[in-house]
């Protein structure tokens, strides 16, 4: 039986002044799958993220949400099917002016009625998932960059979401904070039982939390299927992305 | 010959462009501002920001510019034997023009310009994304706190820029330059009228929304990186400062007309 996609790109073009960036993408991400987008830099694949959530709109093609198109939402309805969805961006982007309670209780205080207790109860629950019990009072300059996204993720998963999107959660970090981030990654998504989907360039990203990947060059998919398979392709283009070649590129 | 008609074409479209953008732009921070008033904890900080920090620059300001013109007046009456009317210029030139035109323009490089910057720095930082990707409308979180800070403030800053500046004026002209107080206060309250007072706080509700509204719009719409966001800050007060001054002059004939044709003894009869 053919599986039913939990979120569906069809045939996505985008292009921002007049260079194009997504060429015809289509792609599926499954229910309780974790999906890893790789790819160069520049390929489109935090373009490709932005559009899973509506935050960019295709100039051609669809991009389906448990079988609703996501341009045909009405404004008014898109809080909370975003609410449906966690999203940790490359930098964090926690907000600086809150300090780290504030921004894991924010999607709590947007979309819930819970009483200050409740949300409180729930951010140190969300906090201590990602190892960071008891540094509420803490502002978001004091943190480290491992940190930022240790809390990016507490806040992502807040609401307890169907979906978490990441971009490049382990960029600019060192390898053991980029495992420790892998595992998270890969704790969430048992203890929430989420559909995951990373954007990296990082292979023992990949490796760790991948059950399917896809493979972006030039604005298209040039390779979908699993960690093991992607290790034994002979694409070219595959093959230099995962050896890290540089040929043909200068 | 066609490369200029196509550059001035390219220039105009894009100024249509602009100009659609901005008013979108502020129709959905009005239709929020309406139906959706801050939270406490989102609003104290920016208007703690906008009113009370703005407090003793527009102060320091206005009381200079109250003490130059009297020095500035008195001169220029004083070869006319007119120098008791000093009081009085001062007095209508504060209320109706230099009150709430400087408080204005200090609001846009001290509150302005932050505004932008900071709103330029979050959308280059994608806390602007991460808000709409949380279901959170950022115009309502951002920029409807901001908008409503620089509304509702920028006018009671110029009262205070107003009196200072009247007062600043009166020491002047009394303890320097041999003025009786007497006819500093007598001639003001003589000519001064309670719609000056208004049509200067009018202008400065007005001046208020403008820069809130471009200071706000430049920072969403900020490029990115440092140059970027430092671009739009630019811009914002540039912006701003030719928006304050031209409006003003509509403004000014604007009141007028209304003063004419509704409030003078003659149109009420």
């Amino acid at each position: 039986m053919e599986r039913k996609s939990l979120i569906r790109l069809e045939d996505v073009e985008k292009a921002y002044n007049g260079a194009a960036v997504l060429r015809g993408v289509t792609l599926d991400v499954y229910p309780g799958e974790t999906l890893c987008v790789i790819g160069g830099s520049g390929c489109g694949k935090t373009v490709t993220l932005k559009h899973m959530i509506g935050l960019e709109r295709p100039d051609a093609g669809r991009v389906m949400f448990d079988g609703r198109d996501l341009s045909a939402v009405p404004t008014k309805e898109m809080p909370k099917l975003r609410a449906r969805f966690g999203m940790v961006f490359q930098g964090g982007a926690l907000f600086d002016s809150l300090d780290v309670g504030e921004n894991v209780a924010f999607p709590l205080r947007e979309h819930t009625h819970y009483s200050d207790a409740d949300v409180r109860a729930r951010v140190a629950e969300k906090l201590k998932l990602v190892g960071l019990a008891g540094i509420e009072s803490k502002m978001p300059a004091e943190l480290s960059g491992g940190m930022r996204k240790r809390v990016a993720l507490a806040r992502a998963i807040a609401l307890d979401p169907e979906v978490v999107l990441y971009d490049e959660p382990t960029t600019g970090l060192d390898p053991i904070t980029a495992d420790v981030i892998n595992e998270l990654i890969v704790r969430a998504e048992r203890a929430l039982h989420t559909t995951s989907v990373v954007v990296t360039h990082d292979m023992a990203s990949v490796d760790k939390v991948a059950d399917r990947v896809v493979m972006l060059h030039e604005g298209r998919v040039v390779f979908e299927g699993t960690s093991d398979e992607i290790r034994a392709s002979q694409d070219p283009v595959v093959r230099r992305f995962i050896e890290g070649r540089s040929e043909g590129i200068l | 010959m066609i490369n200029v008609a196509a550059s001035i074409g390219r220039g105009t479209i894009e100024a249509v462009r602009g100009l659609g953008r901005i008013s979108l732009f502020a129709g959905d921070m009005i239709r929020w501002s309406f139906t959706s008033l801050p939270s406490r904890r989102t609003a104290a900080p920016v208007f703690f920001e906008v009113g009370v920090s703005s407090l003793p620059v527009v102060l320091v300001t206005g009381t200079f510019i109250g003490m130059v013109l009297a020095v500035q007046m008195y001169t220029q009456l004083a070869k006319l034997s007119a120098q008791n009317a000093v009081g009085m210029i001062i007095n209508v030139s504060m209320v109706k023009e230099l009150g709430p035109v400087l408080a204005a323009v200090i609001l846009a490089g001290r509150v302005g310009g932050a505004m932008t910057a900071e709103l330029g720095t979050m959308r280059v930082t994608e806390q602007i994304d991460a808000l709409d990707a949380m279901g959170a409308n950022p115009i309502r979180h951002l920029v409807v706190p901001r908008f409503l800070a620089t509304l509702l403030l920028t006018p009671i800053l110029t009262v205070f820029s107003d009196a200072i500046g009247v007062l600043g004026g009166w020491i002047v002209s009394t303890q320097t330059l041999g003025i009786e107080s007497f006819y500093y206060w007598d001639e003001s309250t003589r000519m001064v009228r309670a719609w000056d007072v208004w049509a200067g706080i009018i202008k400065s509700v007005f001046f208020g929304g403008l820069i809130g509204l471009i200071a706000c719009y430049k920072g969403f719409h900020s490029k990115p990186g440092a140059e970027g966001v430092g671009r739009a800050t630019t811009a914002a007060f540039v912006t701003t400062f030719v928006a304050i001054l031209v409006s003003n002059f509509f403004l000014a004939v604007l009141l007028r007309h209304i003063y004419n044709l509704f409030v003078s003894p003659s149109a009420v009869g």
